[in-house]
């Protein structure tokens, strides 16, 4: 007993990964039955129901039996309803020995309907009638047709009826008559069936009636999609549910893409069966050309014969085609670098971009020389720095620091205004400048040059990108008021909202040809201005708190003092039109009116 | 010869398997006429010549005298069968059917039927057309007649219902039986007035048989009740004829044949010879519509994949669900492969037996039904399905066991293979020891069944601490007995792995979603 307890106590639960010694009855001697009880009982698998039925369960122990040894090893086998077997003869008759065994394995795809041909089968009760039906023709000399003819001929009908009255069961005597229902195949028919085809029409419609309208030979039930199906146990091979996916955004939008993708893809093979077939009718075109050649040929030859031209014939053959066979290389898409027969390196015909370049540059002196001839610069002392924008190549064309302004320095560039493209106005400067500074450079400003008009003209363009440019000219800078903190004054020296009362100010009048002004011109040849002013303009600007005291020695004051007046240039901002014709932006405010 | 359902619903083995005299109804003498569905009595079982207890099934009248439709106690439904009134043993008291047998059956057959097949068959597109109730019917011999023998809950009543979606006043009495209530609302009252009508000759008042009805749910049974019976009476098949053993839905007319004919090569099925004469005059199918995967001297294999092969597999289907019970033909055979078994001769590749397999198995089943024809079946052609669909498992690489409930004869073959594989390996192997696992990837069978196995032939110990296997004398002189039955038969039938020309077929994420 306690043996036993000890032993339940140790036993394990058999494991699959266990090793298990394999030993024959004789190598044991003594098994403990109680350490079976460990090793979980595993079901049949039969229906507990059946599992209890006669004979499985004789069979079962006799088979226990036998593995446990007892001598009678009768099998017992479970009845079963018993078969008989057919004649040779009447199997043969149905079954022919046609049959040859291919030598490799049999592989087939035809389907049970590719098989068997003409899906109707007669009855012996169609074969009665058709008997009939035939001796009535023989006797009328009409003409009579086969059994296979028979069952076609219903099938038919059958196939007809079924596309033209899916719901005929529902009424069947509503169903249609012979020359509605052949109507679409009675052409297809051959004479014999049809002289046929419409008593055979009417003993099919006895059958559709006697049948309510379902096939006349039974098929299996399949479900109508109603819940009777359910419980029907005729009702078969129902299809499965496809088990719903949830809708998401998400997944809408995946099954959009992929629609889209789809299409696209769709179009694509459109796209090539387009190209194809646009390709086959040239090549049909070709061919016609080739055959319009060759029958002009015909003609030619004829006229050669006539007239008794003897020549090398060569316009009567096709010569080989150059243009194809330099196409052909280009077939292969793949990127092998062609050896060159001119022992070139493979890139010696590809064109730098320092050539373009030149080449490019030399079309541009070209189309300038053009164009200069046609504009009537020449009768002015000019030089057209047109395309040398930057003033590079021109020795008087200056990158300067500004005059020494009152408060601020800005850094200004005082470039050549162009002429005017169309005749050269009266108002222009270019006129009135006096041509003795530099006999052949006029240097026009932008700003001030002339002192005695007294009315300034503007010239609004717009510039890339949408921005308007005022062109300006002849205007004076207004004096700042001496009694206004002159930090102040500068600040606000651009706020007026009204052009009229500046107009109004008071001009300084300069003439250029004084000794001042040309002192100050020479000026415009010194190095730009220090960081220094530029920082204290910038805090001049942001509105710092800087104190300058006059004569104070700071860069303003001494600035200031050369002069004693404000610069001609009021403070501007250069821009580079597109067309190379410097313009002169104003800071916002000032935009208003539109020049002249 | 085995069977094993690729979709039953869940088996409700619990009470009703218990004995049935301890819990059927009342018990009293009965004449004939009082027989009706559902009764147990003792009836003369002709094969063991002995009277045993029997239900009747169904009844029905043939040259003006009743049959009886009897499955016998603790027998196989296969041996069921009608039987005239003169095998039925009136003298001893009959077992009349316990009136309170609702709740199971209901639930069994879940929100299943409320209606049997209307007998006309007609495909009732619209509710209302088709609303008239249809008399009770039984497969054999439908018509008015047999109403005469059939009284009580079981019979097979038709039951139309009332539109449901309008709920009609009736329902509101009927609430006590939620199961049957729910599935036929209104057509309650309907039915009642209906078999009231033939009831009323036996002397039942119309309330008793609505009541009867009503806590019964014999409608939901009545669907049940015809899958019961048998309903094809012979079936020719190449060059056999053979009964069939269960229901079968083949179109419900062919219930009436004497005979219905199957076309061995393309399955399909006549129920006259002439229609069938001309149909092998057409047919021109000569082996299974699939690929050939596996030839040796005796048999050959072919894979069919249903989809593709949807009417040949479904005739397939309909054949061998008149051998195996729990098999189901409630979906299609889209979701299936079938390998099958067939010899060869002058007149063509002859099917012998088959097994159907999933495309993918969730619980790693590598067979779900598998049949031997029956007129090949103790000719160890089951084994040799077996060993084949074992081999396919052995090819995927992966383990597998066939899809249960199996049947009786099933579990026999399986059993019969199981050990005879199990033995072989042990009686080879060379390597000491041996795990339960590598008993299984040697056989592509799973640990569950090698244990199961084992276990059944007593040959797993437990010794000095230890578990064994044990190769007791009783199972090696079994098998030096089939070795030497084998021999003097001059070879037995078994497969070379080598000819098997086969890959495991893959099936896209595509595939699987719309094809099946």
């Amino acid at each position: 007993m306690t043996r036993s307890a000890g032993n339940r106590f140790r036993t394990r639960k058999l494991s699959t990964k266990q090793s298990l010694a394999i030993l024959r009855e004789n190598q044991i001697d003594s098994v403990d039955d109680d350490a079976q009880r460990h090793i979980p009982q595993i079901e049949t698998g039969v229906e507990r129901q059946e599992e209890i039925e006669h004979h499985l369960q004789a069979a079962i122990s006799a088979h226990q039996a036998a593995a446990v040894g007892s001598k009678e090893s009768k099998k017992v086998f479970i009845p079963t309803p018993n078969t008989t077997e057919l004649s040779a003869e009447q199997y043969a008759k149905l079954y022919p020995k046609k049959f040859q065994q291919p030598f490799s394995y049999i592989r087939s795809s035809a389907t049970v309907e590719d098989c068997c041909g003409t899906s109707y089968c007669m009855s012996e009760e169609d074969d009665k009638y058709l008997a009939e039906l035939n001796a009535a023709q023989a006797k009328a000399n009409l003409p009579t047709i086969t059994e296979d003819e028979f069952e076609s001929l219903i099938e038919l009908y059958e196939n007809q009826i079924k596309e033209m009255q899916p719901y005929l069961t529902l009424d069947v005597n509503n169903i249609i008559g012979y020359d509605e229902l052949a109507a679409s195949f009675i052409a297809d028919m051959n004479d014999n069936v049809r002289s046929v085809s419409r008593p055979i029409y009417d003993y099919w419609r006895g059958h559709k009636i006697v049948r309510t309208g379902k096939s006349i030979i039974p098929c299996l039930k399949f479900e109508q999609g109603n819940e009777k199906d359910e419980g029907d146990p005729y009702v078969c091979f129902r299809r499965r549910e496809v088990r719903q996916v949830r809708k998401t955004r998400r997944t809408d939008a995946q099954s959009t893409d992929k629609l889209k993708k789809l299409r696209q893809d769709i179009e694509t093979a459109r796209g090539l069966v387009n190209d194809v077939r646009q390709r086959e009718v040239m090549r049909k075109n070709s061919y016609k050309f080739d055959m319009q050649i060759f029958e002009q040929r015909r003609i030619v030859i004829d006229l050669k014969r006539k007239h008794g031209i003897k020549d090398s014939d060569e316009d009567l053959v096709n010569k080989p085609q150059p243009k194809r066979r330099q196409a052909e290389p280009a077939a292969p898409p793949t990127l092998r670098i062609p050896i060159r027969q001119d022992g070139k390196p493979p890139d010696a015909d590809l064109r730098h971009l320092s050539t373009l370049r030149a080449e490019e540059e030399k079309r541009r002196l070209e189309k300038y020389n053009q164009l200069r001839k046609l504009r009537p610069l020449s009768k002015y002392p000019l030089l057209d720095v047109t395309h040398d924008t930057l003033g590079m190549h021109m020795p008087s064309a200056t990158v300067t620091t500004p005059p020494p302004t009152k408060y601020c320095n800005v850094q200004t560039f005082y470039l050549p205004s162009p002429p005017n493209s169309a005749e050269s106005l009266p108002s222009s400067p270019i006129e009135e400048s006096p041509s003795e500074n530099s006999p052949q450079v006029s240097i026009v400003q932008a700003s001030p040059s002339k002192t005695s008009q007294d009315v300034p003209s503007f010239r609004r363009r717009v510039g890339r990108g949408g921005r308007i440019l005022i062109d300006r000219r002849g205007r004076s800078t207004p004096t700042t008021p001496m009694d206004i903190d002159p930090v102040m004054a500068d600040r606000m020296k651009y706020d007026h909202d009204d052009e009229d009362s500046e107009a109004q100010h008071h001009e300084i009048m300069v003439d250029p040809s004084s000794a001042l002004q040309i002192k100050f011109r020479a000026r415009l040849n010194t190095p730009p201005p220090d960081n220094h002013s530029i920082t204290l303009r910038r805090q001049v600007m942001a509105g710092s708190p800087v104190l300058i005291a006059p004569g104070a020695g700071s860069p303003n004051a001494q600035m200031r003092l050369p002069n004693g007046h404000p610069p001609p240039g009021m403070t501007q901002h250069v821009i580079m039109t597109p067309n190379g014709v410097p313009g002169v932006a104003y800071p916002r405010p000032p935009l208003g009116p539109p020049g002249r | 010869m085995t069977s094993a359902p690729s979709h039953t619903a869940p088996s409700t083995p619990a009470a009703p398997s218990a004995p049935p005299e301890n819990v059927s109804g009342e018990k009293s003498m009965a004449t004939l006429s009082q027989l009706r569905m559902g009764v147990k009595l003792f009836v003369f079982h002709n094969n063991s010549g002995e009277h045993r207890l029997a239900e009747i099934l169904s009844i029905d009248i043939r040259k003006d005298s009743p049959r009886y439709y009897v499955h016998y106690n603790e027998f196989n439904k296969r041996l069921d069968e009608w039987v005239t009134a003169d095998k039925l043993d009136l003298s001893r008291e009959v077992e009349w059917p316990r009136p309170d047998k609702p709740t199971k059956k209901t639930e069994k057959k879940g929100k299943a039927s409320k209606a049997e097949p209307a007998k006309d068959g007609r495909p009732q597109k619209r509710p209302k057309v088709s609303r008239e109730s249809v008399g009770p019917v039984t497969p054999k011999a439908p018509g008015p007649r047999q109403r005469r023998g059939t009284i009580g809950t079981d019979d097979g009543l038709v039951i139309q219902s009332e539109d449901i979606g309008e709920g009609s006043p009736e329902d509101m009495d009927i609430d006590d039986d939620e199961a049957v209530a729910e599935e036929t609302p209104a057509g309650r009252t309907k039915t009642a007035k209906a078999d009231g009508e033939f009831r009323q000759p036996e002397g039942f008042s119309k309330e008793n048989e609505i009541e009867k009805l009503r806590t019964s749910g014999s409608m939901t049974q009545s669907a049940h009740e015809i899958s019961r019976v048998r309903n094809l009476s012979r079936i020719q098949m190449g060059k056999f004829e053979l009964e069939p053993w269960y229901f079968s839905p083949y179109p419900v007319e062919y219930t009436q044949a004497d005979m219905v004919y199957i076309c061995e090569f393309c399955l399909s099925y006549f129920d006259s010879p002439r229609r069938f004469e001309r149909h092998r005059g057409k047919c021109n199918l000569m082996h299974p519509p699939g690929n050939e995967i596996y030839r040796d001297q005796n048999v050959s294999f072919f894979e069919i994949d249903g989809r593709r092969q949807r009417t040949w597999c479904r005739n397939l289907c309909l054949l061998s669900k008149c051998f195996l019970d729990h098999k189901t033909l409630y979906y299609d055979v889209d979701p299936f492969l079938f390998y099958c078994m067939a010899v060869r001769d002058e007149s063509g590749y002859h099917l012998i037996g088959y097994f159907s397999k999933e495309k993918e198995s969730a619980e790693n089943y590598n067979v779900a039904c598998i049949l031997t024809l029956p007129q090949y079946q103790r000719h160890g052609y089951g084994k040799l399905l077996i060993a084949f669909s074992y081999e396919l498992t052995k090819r995927e690489a992966k383990l597998g066991s066939p899809e249960k409930p199996l049947s009786d004869l099933g579990l026999l073959s399986y059993r019969a293979y199981w050990q005879d594989t199990i033995v072989d390996i042990l009686l080879d192997w060379k390597g000491g020891d041996l795990t339960i696992d590598e008993l299984s990837n040697c056989s592509a069978m799973t640990t569950q069944d090698i244990i199961h196995t084992l276990q059944n032939l007593n040959m797993l110990k437990y010794y000095k601490g230890q578990h064994v296997i044990v190769l007791t004398d009783a199972i090696l002189a079994q098998k030096e007995r089939q070795r030497e039955r084998q021999r003097a038969k001059g070879g037995f039938r078994t497969l070379n792995p080598e000819n098997l020309i086969w890959k495991p077929p893959v099936f896209s994420a595509a595939s699987r979603t719309w094809n099946w």
